[in-house]
This record gives C-alpha cells, structure tokens and sequence, in this order.
C-alpha cells in the first residue's frame, strides 16, 4: 500500500526547524566525538565511503548540527551531484511541498500569475476576433453545402439552388436565343455551371440529370450552337454542368415529343425528391455492393477501350466516350445489349436513375443497369 | 605504514601501480609519491571500522580513488606551478560559487575565494619551514571539486559560530525551541484567546506535542533522521539527498512519505501514552495545527488577490 504524504506532520516538522535554518547548539552525544573534516564530509556527500565507515559518520551527521550543515553545504552545490542523479522512470511526485502550496511560493507564484495572464489575454483576443468573424461564418452556414451534420437543411438549401439553377439557366438560354449568336462551348457551358449548387460534384453529378431535363427545352438552340462549335475540352469529373450536345436528328424528334417534356419536369420533381434521400447515402451504398463488386471485376477485366476523348461520371458511373461518339460504361464488357430509344414508352419504363442517366449523356449512351446492358439512344 | 597497513603492503602497491597506470596525466609521479596518501586514506576509511577487511576490499578501495585529481594536489604540493595553475584555473569558479553562497555580495565572496586559495597554497609555514597548506587533507576518494566546496562550507560553519551569540551546550533543542516559540507566537500552535485557561492550555497541548514530536525522532535509525533533518532542516531537495546515499530519487520520495507515517504514528502513541490525550484530541489537535499553518499563508494570497481585482475594478469604474 502507497503510503500518501502527510501534510499534518510535515507542517509540524517544518515548524520545528530552527529560524537560522540550522541549529547553534551542539548535541551533548557528539561534543567528544571528532568531528568530520572536508574531505570526509565531501567523501559521504559522493557516496564514495565504505560501508562500515558510512554507518559510522552517519550516527554522527544525524546528531551533529555542525557537521550536518557542512554536509547539506556540499550537497547543495554539488555540481557533481546535480549532473549525476538519474531521472526516475516513472514522474515522481515528491513527498515534498504539495503542489498548492508551491502554487504559493515566491517563483511558483510569479510563474502561476504569467500564466494566468497569458491565458485571460489570449481569451479575450479571441473573443475579440471571433466576434468580428460572426457575419462570414453566418453566411457560410447559409449556402448550407458546409453541414453536414445537418442533412435537412442541406436537402431544402439545395432544392433552392437547384431551383435557382435553372431559372438561371432559363434566363441565359433565353439571353442567348436572342443573340443568335453562335456560342463558344465555353459559354454555353459556363451559365449552368454558375448557377450549379455549391454543393459536392457527385450530389450534383445525381441532380445533373434533373437539372437538365428542367431546362432542356430552353437550352435546344444553345445546344446547337455548341455542336456547331469545336469540340469543348473534356470537363473536369465533378463538374455539374452537363454540355449536352444534341444531334439534330434526336434535337426533332425532342420537339414532337413535348408533351414528353413537360412529363419529364413532373418527373424531375419526384427525382429531386428521390435524391434528397440519396444525399444520405454513401456513395458506395448509391452504387451498390452487387455493382461495385461487379464494377470492380469487371473493370479488372475490361478490354483496353478505344482511345477515349473523354471520361464523365453519372451516377456513379464511370463513362467514356468512344470513337463512335458513345458514353460506354466502365462496367461494359460486351455483353448483349438492348437498345431503347429516348422518349419511347419502353424508355419511360425504365428505372429513374437509368433515364437519369441516359438523359445526363448525350448521343449514344450504353449503361449496365442491375446486370443488363442498356444501349439507349 | 601502519602495522594493520603493512600485511596488505604487497595488494596496495600493486593496487597504486595499477590506479596510476590508469591516469590520463601522472604528471611524473611515481607510485610511491602516492603511496603515502593512498595508504592514509586506507586507514581513514577501511581499515579503521573494518581492521580484518579483505585484500579484494583493498583493492576496490583504492581503484576508486581520483587519481587524476590526487596527481594533481600531490603535483601542487610539490610546487609544480604549472600544476597549482592548472588547479586555479579549473577550479575557482567552484570556490567563487561556494563562496558566493556564503556572502551577502560578490566582493566578500571573492575575498573569501581568495583566502581559501592562500590556505590551499600555504601561505605559512611550520617550525620546520615547511608549508602549510590544506591539500594535504585532500585523500582522493572523493572529487576534488566536491572537497573544496566542503572546505568552503567549513569555513561558512566556522564564520556562523563566530557570529552566533547563542551557543547551547545541553541535549538537541530544536523541539522544545518549538514549544518555547509557540507559546510566545499566535502564528502556529498557539490559539489567540483573551482567556488564560484556553491560552494556558494551548501552551501545555504545544509543548506535548513538540515533546512528542522530538521522541518520535529520537526513535527514528540514524540515516532516517539524517535524512529528515536534511530535508525540513537544511532544505535540500529530494534529488539531492538521494544522491548523496546513493539511491533513486523516487526511493528518497517514498522513505520520506514513509517517515512521516511513522513519525505520526510515534507521536500519537506518545501524546496517548505518556501525555493521556485521546484518539479524538490527537486527530483534531494535528488537524487544527496543519490547518492552520497551511490555510494562512494561503488565505492571505487568496484575499490579496481578491483586494487587487476589486481595486482594479473600482480603478477603472471611477475612471
């Protein structure tokens, strides 16, 4: 059993000691007894006495004022002894003054007050500056993309946005229709992307499609602009904005369908509604444990593609656009394929995040959906 | 060589051919230069308490002598000034720092510095015309820089004694000087009371617990009570007395915590005993003491603490 200082009987022994520090009187057992000289006194105070003879000058330190000071003399500015003692192993937390009473002492004090001024005076700088900072962090939380512990708010800020994308994209559309004025690829893509969710690239790669299909009447004559154009450089994999290039072939077949159209935008509402759910998944979870194991088997043994200009990801799927023009996905080995036209009644029933999709690529796009290859175009 | 000296003569010059094979400088001494003074520190520290000791006790004894710094003191005595220059120059910031522990200012501290050299040199001489110096009590065992901050500490003892007016000739009185100063103090055991019955028994309860107390120490082994008196004493650190003895300082630590629970078992035993108090009077009577010994000085911070904040408070609201 660990014994615990006792601060009844150390505040006793302390107020035993004599006010000089050390006694003046000489204890009557050792006024015969020769006293220790230097050398002996230095020898004890190094440990480097013999045994025998160390018990010896020990009975006559413990009882001799005189002798015991010189020996504390010489321990306390023992260089040697300083250097030499070994750090415990294990922190030690000496018998000694406690450590609210070294709180109290002359440098414990002084060191206890700096602290304690350090500490108020950085608190209140940071008061100071958090205090001026409150009306960016409140603006921070407003885009409501920074919460993620708040999955609602982040569902409504980005129904907003959304909304706000595509009466923007209307807008430009519009600006554009009326300049009939051939557009750089640059900026026909340029309007949706500003006016994209601040939110991460896949939540948006998921709304792409619905955001597409929302304006996609509008953006038919920017649309041609943009495959009148070069070819637009490869978009970065998280970008939101979808440069759809319609040929003109599926550009008029669109317009007898747009009844279709407005169908597809009551469709659009039940998807964002859909993907407010899908927010909370993981994107594993979205892709699936059956399709991931199979995207990733079956990307292990995927035929070298044919040289790809390049790669977008929809969905949780990875396409690339191959020499004939088509989104193949990734998870494409060559299995049979069936082929659905947009707009038909069979595309209808497909699954919503297929038409998602198809609907997010243009041209030919040729999707594994639960196992089977859809070639829709 | 002494007769107890001379059936270990063969071991002990084999012993100093050996330890001074060892030295990086011998300075041109011999082994018989040394002999005399390995042979007298035998006798000082072995032979003395252990007359029958052993030619392997012998043996260890003398390869743990310095011999670098006894070359050095022994090349002094010689007058080997180069040697006594060498000797100043390393160690006299050793003596001025010891010196300067003694001294109220660093020019007594160098004056003082500067006679213990002239002791060490040996400025005078005997009948014979021989000097007089101290490094003849130099043995080896221990490091030179270690005995000359003793021969500092000598003379800082020495000066005290002068100084004192108060010299006792009787029995170790630390504990009854406690009860002497209680009774005349209202900072300790005493209670400030106006009434005498309390005041006399405040009195009588310090001075059984300091009897008890000093019983209780007397009882202790005699390194227990070397190391207590260094430490509340002569307030060295842990650290330091654990050197000293040559152990750990978390087993100086623990034997400390460990006398104290002795001591106050000692010391209720003796207050119960001899003095008659009860458990209850035992246990309230240290309480109260410690108590009131701790809760003053800290109290006092605490309130001077509260009276700067205020003033800085009512500074600043009138301002």
């Amino acid at each position: 059993m660990e014994l615990e200082f006792d601060k009844e009987i150390d505040a006793l022994l302390r107020r035993s000691r004599p006010p000089d520090g050390r006694s003046a009187s000489l204890n009557a057992a050792t006024t015969h007894v020769t006293h220790l000289d230097a050398d002996e006194i230095a020898a004890y105070s190094e440990n480097a006495v013999p045994g025998s003879t160390r018990l010896r000058f020990t009975q006559h330190l413990a009882d001799c004022d005189d002798c015991r000071s010189r020996l504390a003399f010489a321990v306390g500015h023992s260089l040697e002894t300083a250097t030499a003692v070994t750090t415990a192993v294990e922190p030690v937390d000496l018998g000694g003054v406690p450590w609210y009473r070294r709180l109290f002492s002359g440098p414990g004090l002084a060191v206890a007050f700096g602290g304690l001024i350090l500490v108020f005076g950085g608190m209140l700088g940071f008061m100071m500056l958090s205090g001026g900072g409150d009306s960016n962090v409140a603006s921070v939380f407003d885009t409501g993309a920074a919460n993620s512990t708040n999955a609602n708010a982040a569902m409504r800020s980005l129904e907003q946005s959304e909304v706000q994308s595509a009466n923007a994209a209307a807008s430009n559309s519009m600006s554009n229709t009326m300049a009939s004025a051939p557009q750089s690829p640059d900026s026909s893509s340029t309007a949706p992307r500003t006016s994209a969710p601040a939110g991460g690239g896949r939540q948006d790669a998921l709304l792409d499609g619905a955001t597409l299909n929302g304006g996609e009447a509008l953006m038919k004559p920017v649309a041609k602009a943009a495959a009148e154009a070069p070819p637009a450089p490869p978009p970065a994999v998280t970008d939101s904005t979808v440069g759809v290039t319609l040929s003109e072939a599926e550009r008029s077949e669109k317009k007898a369908d747009s009844d279709d159209a407005k169908e597809e935008v009551a469709q659009l509402q039940r998807q964002q509604n859909r993907n407010r759910d899908s927010l909370l998944m993981s994107p594993k979870q979205k892709i699936g444990p059956t399709a991931r194991n199979q995207s990733q088997n079956q990307v292990q043994n995927l035929p070298e593609p044919a040289r790809s200009r390049s790669a977008r990801t929809v969905g949780g799927k990875t396409f690339t656009r191959r020499d004939d023009g088509g989104w193949y996905d990734a998870s494409f080995t060559g299995q049979a394929m069936t082929n659905v036209r947009r707009g038909t009644e069979q595309f209808r029933k497909l699954d919503d995040g297929l038409r998602n999709i198809a609907n997010s690529l243009d041209g030919i796009v040729v999707v594994i959906w639960k196992s089977k290859a859809y070639r829709i175009q | 060589m002494s007769a107890l000296a001379e059936k270990y003569k063969t071991t002990v010059d084999e012993a100093i051919a050996h330890l001074l094979s060892r030295a990086e400088s011998s300075r041109d001494l011999t082994a018989e230069s040394l002999t005399p003074r390995v042979v007298h520190a035998l006798e000082k520290y072995l032979l003395k308490d252990n007359a029958h000791a052993e030619h392997q006790d012998i043996r260890e004894f003398i390869y743990e002598i310095r011999v670098d710094d006894l070359c050095l003191i022994l090349a002094c005595e010689r007058g080997d000034e180069a040697a006594w220059s060498e000797l100043v120059a390393t160690f006299d910031p050793t003596v001025k720092s010891a010196a300067r522990k003694i001294c109220s200012n660093a020019e007594d501290a160098d004056d003082l510095a500067g006679s213990i050299w002239a002791e060490l040199y040996g400025l005078r001489t005997d009948a014979a015309g021989n000097k007089k110096s101290k490094l003849a009590y130099y043995s080896g065992r221990g490091s030179l820089g270690g005995w000359l901050r003793a021969v500092v500490g000598q003379l800082a003892v020495d000066q005290f004694r002068k100084q004192s007016k108060f010299v006792q000739i009787e029995e170790d009185r630390e504990f009854e000087n406690l009860a002497e100063s209680a009774a005349h103090s209202d900072n300790g055991l005493v209670a400030h009371s106006d009434n005498p019955e309390d005041a006399f028994t405040a009195k009588e309860t310090s001075a059984d617990v300091a009897s008890a107390l000093a019983t209780a120490v007397r009882t202790l082994d005699a390194e227990d009570r070397l190391i207590l008196k260094l430490y509340y004493f002569d307030d060295l650190k842990l650290k330091q007395i654990a050197a000293s003895f040559g152990y750990h300082e978390a087993t100086a630590s623990r034997r400390l915590t460990r006398l104290q629970h002795d001591i106050r078992k000692a010391v209720e035993r003796e207050l119960k005993s001899r003095h008659g108090w009860t458990d209850a009077e035992v246990k309230r009577h240290l309480s109260d003491t410690a108590n009131r010994l701790g809760v003053n000085l800290e109290t006092m911070f605490a309130v001077l603490l509260v009276a700067a904040f205020l003033q800085e408070i009512a500074v600043k609201t009138v301002l």
